[in-house]
């Protein structure tokens, strides 16, 4: 079975949207956690445009892969900043270093 | 196949950037996978979206996350799993067999024909409008939060050295109001030593009768 282009990224999307999840699920670190997010949002973008050239939207699908593209940006610049921060403040990136609220 | 070329090296990179131990060696394989993914993009109709994505996600976000590594020095990953692997690799395992069984039956279909006359313009600035309106308002407030987690944390450590300058003063108060609830149950205790200094030493009534002269 040969698959169409648009079949295989939004096969490939789906794949990259475990694999950040994997990355997620493992990794203590806080900058590793945002490349796990990154990748999950390039997951997202090719399962967007697979879906426009499916039904025959690519400018709908292009105009909504801005805006995540946008947002996906600011929450990873958002989470860099706090990551330099706990750095600043904890001398670590772990995240079992933020456990201090922990009840 | 290009397409399938491009697929296989995406996840490829995606799967390295997870893998590698050092932070940097991560950034250059997702600004890779971001590169790859906007060739994908290109190669699926959509130019405009791709040179964003390449522009921002391999470019700007790469640069960022160079920045933020070398703003937090020399730090390997630890090895651990915040789950266990096995777990993980279950979960993951069933994200892709239910993800799969959602998507399989639409990979087979035919793709519909292109709706005519629209353009990326128009969509984005007519029909979808608002998605800017919230882009723009985005902007702000990553703009504003990264203000606000980066600038007052040099006030804060203002702040915390002038606390520090300021610690002998300061402290010295600080410690009582801890303390007083320590000291409460040994109140009672205070009478044991006065008592102690009376009965053995001969001249603690001379000093008693010294404080009623003060007293009086």
């Amino acid at each position: 079975m040969s698959l169409s282009p648009a079949a295989l990224a939004f096969s490939g999307g789906v794949l990259l949207v475990a694999l950040g999840l994997y990355a997620l699920m493992t990794s203590h670190h806080l900058i590793k956690i945002l490349v796990g997010m990154q990748i999950m949002g390039k997951g997202i973008l090719l399962a967007l445009i697979a879906a426009g050239q499916m039904s025959g939207q690519v400018d709908l699908a292009q105009a909504l892969i801005i805006t995540v593209i946008v947002a996906d940006t600011l929450v990873t610049i958002a989470g860099l900043a706090f990551a330099v921060r706990v750095q600043r403040q904890f001398g670590t990136l772990d995240v079992r270093a933020l456990a201090s609220l922990k009840g | 196949m290009m397409s399938l070329l491009l697929v296989i090296c995406i996840a490829a990179c995606a799967f390295q950037a997870i893998r590698v131990k050092r932070l940097i060696q991560a950034a250059i394989w997702l600004a890779a996978a971001s590169a790859l993914t906007s060739m994908l993009l290109y190669l699926l109709a959509a130019p405009q979206a791709a040179v964003i994505e390449l522009s921002v996600g391999a470019g700007l976000v790469f640069i960022l996350f160079v920045f933020a590594i070398n703003l937090s020095p020399g730090e390997a990953p630890s090895d651990r799993s915040v789950v266990p692997v096995a777990l993980a690799v279950t979960m993951t395992g069933c994200l892709l067999v239910l993800l799969g069984e959602l998507v399989w039956p639409l990979l087979a279909g035919p793709a519909a024909a292109a709706v005519a006359g629209t353009a990326l313009s128009s969509v984005l600035w007519h029909d979808r409008q608002l998605d800017v309106l919230v882009q723009v308002a985005l902007i702000f407030v990553g703009a504003l939060t990264v203000a606000g987690l980066l600038a007052p944390e040099r006030e804060a450590s203002e702040a915390m050295s002038g606390q520090q300058q300021a610690t002998p003063e300061r402290a010295k108060p600080a410690p009582p109001i801890p303390a007083a609830p320590i000291l409460v149950p040994p109140t009672p205790a205070r009478p044991r030593p006065a008592p102690a200094a009376f009965t053995p030493s001969p001249a603690a009534p001379a000093a008693l009768a010294g404080q009623k002269e003060k007293i009086a």
